[in-house]
């Protein structure tokens, strides 16, 4: 029977989703992709999609996985708009719901 | 006829007269100095300013126990968080001020609720579509936890006469195509707050940059405080000269991370605060920052830190080359390998800063 021979695995790549969560003084993009560890890239604008600059602005990080899988490597960012605006429906909806089953809609005064 | 005409003439100018002064009488006490303010019990009242990285938090423990966390870190620091509470001997929070929705400062704000008794929350209502932002919501909802609002006016008593009062965001909010070019909205409209305990008194800015300086002076917010904890980290935008010549700080406080790469503290504010004659502290080389006082006194604080600093407090960061500079990758550079999934049982273990582990 003939041996079979180990074949050295290739690199592979993956889409990632992520989130502008701010831009630091106009230039440097916080992103944290939406992973578990809620990772984060700090990339210049200028990388950015010229559709997808601002707070809250969604994305699609496209990596490669190294043939070592040690190394990620970033290659392709693409604007999410659809996801944002999905996003901006769950939260605007969240934050209303919260204020009116706390009540305190025109209160001024509170003890704590 | 003509008598009568007169009569009424005299009768509307002092008409008027009273109302200027009713007017008057109304900015001078109130609008400036604000609501009457309880005495101080005596008690102690401290005032914890984290060294929680690059990030803001701020534990406040009110004579009589009461305790209010202003803003929670950053995704993955809540746990830091939690441990401060229990090393302070503070078994709940009373109320969590979200100065705005960016993840360096409501991050670890979800871990935070879920790990200990949260029961009222301060948020500006700005919203930021991010997954960190939803999941604050989502367990506020979960916790049942008191959702607030904040707007202008509102005041919060801590008991033993310590009051929050909330001087921003100051509505219609900034939008962004009001704002400076690079500008953003939650920065803009943080919930900015001033705390004051008979003699004694902190301001909070948040992210407020010198555009929301500026819209607070102009509404007339009482400004002039004892402390003033820095905006946006010691941002070039913000603390502006005339928000400095407003508030007359004796002391100030920058909460930044020593290995930031956003030029936090930035030179150019640290030359206004110093021409400004104020103390400096910064949690990036001095740690944990505390403020006692019992608010009996002009003056009577004390400001303690966690240690000595190593550098000059008055030397500024510059801002660094971001992640895209990492040498020998195509195009935007190596991010290490692939974060591992967490255990569920486990869920905050493993966050953290892709760029962290250069």
């Amino acid at each position: 029977m003939a041996k079979k021979e180990k074949q050295p695995r290739s690199a592979r790549t993956v889409k990632e989703k992520a989130v502008i969560d701010r831009i630091e003084d106009g230039e440097i993009a916080v992103v944290i992709l939406e992973d578990e560890a809620q990772s984060q890239l700090d990339l210049h604008v200028s990388h950015l999609p010229a559709e997808a600059r601002a707070d809250g602005d969604h994305l699609w990080l496209t990596f490669e996985i190294g043939a070592d899988r040690q190394t990620r490597t970033l290659k392709k960012i693409e604007a999410a708009p659809q996801s944002r605006a999905a996003a901006e429906e769950r939260v605007t909806s969240l934050q209303q719901r919260l204020e009116k089953l706390s009540g305190t809609v025109g209160q001024k005064d509170f003890k704590l | 006829m003509a008598r009568n005409q007169r009569g009424c003439g005299c009768l509307l100018a002092l008409l008027l007269i009273v109302a200027a002064l009713g007017i008057f009488v109304w900015w001078k006490f109130y609008r400036e100095q604000g609501p009457k303010l309880p005495p101080p019990s005596g008690d102690e009242l401290s005032v914890h300013v984290l060294d929680a990285g690059q990030a803001d938090a701020i534990l406040i423990v009110a004579p009589g126990g009461k305790s209010v966390l202003v803003d929670a870190g950053h995704p993955g620091g809540g746990k830091k968080i939690l441990e401060t509470l229990k090393r302070h001997g503070v078994g709940q929070i009373d109320l969590l001020i979200a100065t705005h929705a960016h993840a360096d400062h409501i991050g670890g704000a979800d871990e935070v609720i879920e790990g200990t008794n949260v029961r009222s929350v301060l948020d500006s209502k700005v919203p930021n579509p991010t997954k960190n932002y939803e999941d604050f919501l989502t367990a506020i909802e979960e916790r049942g936890v008191n959702y607030i609002a904040a707007t202008p006016g509102q005041t919060f008593d801590l008991g033993g006469g310590a009051i929050i009062s909330v001087l921003a965001p100051i509505p219609p909010f900034f939008t962004k195509d009001q704002l400076r070019s690079g500008g953003n909205e939650p920065n803009a409209n943080s919930v900015v707050t001033r705390l004051d305990y008979g003699e004694f008194s902190l301001l909070l800015t948040g992210d407020a940059e010198a555009q929301t300086e500026q819209r607070l002076i102009a509404n007339g917010a009482r400004l002039e405080a004892d402390i003033l904890k820095v905006g946006h980290h010691g941002s070039k935008y913000a603390t502006s000269e005339e928000f400095l010549q407003r508030g007359q700080f004796d002391a100030a406080i920058i909460s930044a991370g020593a290995d930031n790469r956003y030029g936090h503290p930035s030179p150019e504010v640290l030359a206004r605060l110093k021409a400004a004659g104020v103390k400096l502290y910064r949690t990036d080389l001095q740690g944990e920052i505390t403020i006692t006082t019992r608010g009996t006194e002009e003056n009577s604080y004390q400001i303690t830190t966690e240690r000595e600093p190593t550098e000059d407090l008055w030397a500024g960061r510059k801002a660094q080359r971001d992640d895209s500079s990492r040498s020998g990758f195509i195009q935007y550079g190596d991010f290490g390998p692939a974060p591992k999934k967490r255990d569920a049982g486990n869920k905050n273990a493993n966050r953290k800063n892709a760029t962290g582990g250069r």
